[in-house]
This record gives C-alpha cells, sequence and structure tokens, in this order.
C-alpha cells in the first residue's frame, strides 16, 4: 500500500530523547474503523456514503459517527448531493486528512518493520 | 500515546490494503464506459461504410444517441470515482473521434461496400477506447 504523498521522516527525539514510531501514530486514526475510512477514501477521488459503508463493512450509524469524527478534525469532506435522483452524501479525503493517513501509514510501516 | 504490536501493525495496514482495494475496484467504471463505447464506434463506422439503407442508417444513429445517452446515464449513478479519470479518458476519445474522421474521409473515395477498406477502419476506430479500457482497469 503506498500512501498518495512520500513517507515523511521520523520524528526528530524530543527533549527526553523518544523517537518510538508508534508517537507518531495518529489519535483519531487509531480507531480501527476511521482507519479504515481514511484508507478507503485514501484511493480515490470521492465515494458515496453507501459504497464507503460497503468497502468498511460496517453499519451506517457506525460510520455516520465515524464521519462526523472525521469531519469534525478536518481529516473528510462530506457534500450533499445527488446519483442520479437520489439524494446521497459524497465524501472525500481533504489534505490534511491525506496528510493525517500517510504520517500514520509511515508509523505503522516503522512499527511493523516493513522499512528496515 | 498507543501501544501497538508489530503484527498489529501490519494486520492494520493489510486491512487498509483491502478496504483501499474494495473501494478503488467499485471506482473503475470508467473501463466498463469505455469499452462499450469504444465498441460502439468502431460498430457505427462499420455501419457508415457497408450500410446502404438510409432507413436502416439512421437507424443506427440513432442506436448511436441510445448508447451514448444510456453510459451517460449509468456514469452517473456511479458512486466512487478515481481522481483524474476524465482527463485520461477524454484522450482516448479524442483518439478514436480523430480516426472516425480520418476513416470517413478516406472512405469516401472507396467503392461501396468496400469491406476490406471498413473492417480494419473499424477496428482502428475502436482501438483507442478499447485500450483505455484495459488501462482504466488497472488503474
Amino acid at each position: 500500500m503506498t500512501p498518495a504523498e512520500p513517507a515523511p521522516a521520523p520524528a526528530a527525539p524530543d527533549a527526553a530523547g523518544l523517537t518510538h514510531p508508534r508517537r507518531d501514530l495518529d489519535e483519531l486514526l487509531t480507531h480501527a474503523v476511521r482507519f479504515s475510512v481514511v484508507a478507503a477514501l485514501s484511493g480515490v477521488l470521492k465515494a458515496e456514503f453507501g459504497a464507503v459503508r460497503d468497502s468498511v463493512e460496517v453499519t451506517t450509524p457506525m460510520l455516520s459517527k465515524q464521519v462526523a469524527l472525521l469531519e469534525k478534525a478536518g481529516y473528510v469532506e462530506v457534500e450533499k448531493g445527488r446519483v442520479g435522483r437520489r439524494p446521497c452524501t459524497w465524501i472525500s479525503l481533504s489534505p490534511e486528512g491525506s496528510a493525517a493517513y500517510a504520517r500514520h501509514v509511515a508509523a505503522l510501516r516503522a512499527i511493523a518493520g516493513l522499512d528496515h | 500515546m498507543t501501544d501497538m504490536t508489530p503484527e498489529a501493525a501490519r494486520d492494520a495496514l493489510a486491512d487498509a490494503a483491502r478496504t483501499s482495494d474494495r473501494l478503488r475496484a467499485r471506482a473503475r467504471w470508467a473501463s466498463t464506459k469505455l469499452a462499450v463505447t469504444g465498441i460502439g464506434m468502431g460498430l457505427l463506422t462499420l455501419a457508415v461504410g457497408l450500410v446502404r439503407s438510409d432507413l436502416v442508417g439512421f437507424a443506427v444513429f440513432a442506436a448511436w444517441g441510445v448508447l451514448i445517452a444510456a453510459t451517460a446515464w449509468w456514469e452517473r449513478r456511479r458512486t466512487a470515482h478515481l481522481p483524474g479519470t476524465q482527463q485520461r479518458t477524454s484522450r482516448y476519445w479524442a483518439a478514436s473521434f480523430a480516426l472516425y474522421a480520418v476513416a470517413i474521409a478516406c472512405g469516401v473515395a472507396r467503392p461501396e461496400g468496400d469491406a476490406g477498406f471498413w473492417v480494419p477502419a473499424a477496428v482502428v476506430v475502436a482501438l483507442p477506447m478499447v485500450v483505455g479500457a484495459v488501462r482504466e482497469r488497472r488503474a
């Protein structure tokens, strides 16, 4: 899986000299469903709510709740639109969300030992 | 801060890749549209060159119009979109239409019903869109 942006450089040691990659994990994206939602959106321009729900394999209320949290954090953009004549909700990843996803993936790869 | 084992990190990455692949597969509808309209353009070219009847010719152009309208209607109902789809697919459309114009321009000087010209011409006209359909399947 390749993030859309180049993997960011690992965080420099803080004052205490702590450099473990878990420090680069995004708190919001450590939630499995939110991470899956962002992962799904990272590969597309935009997707309809039902398509995201079916890809992530969660219920509608669960997805609504997680998308609301991601939207509040500025990671996703939600737009009302139509599929044919049927009203629908389109979801897309924001630039901030894309960057957060790339950082989180880089941290996961470092933890998983995939970058050695 | 979150504790995560290497195994959990690998599982999370694998799950993310699967989820991303599922939604991207749903977004690859341009491949189907290019294949259908490419074959349609090929058949249209064949009909222009080989059909002598005005009535049948009118029906062929009407069917082409219905095909374009149907594919546009179908496209509006897609629920996921890849970035850059329109930019990528427009060049295949442009190439097929350009080849169609060349085929027609060359074909007017040919003998009537010259299948030796029109069959290959139809294949050439359809080819850019068919190639585009294959490439979009891998987008």
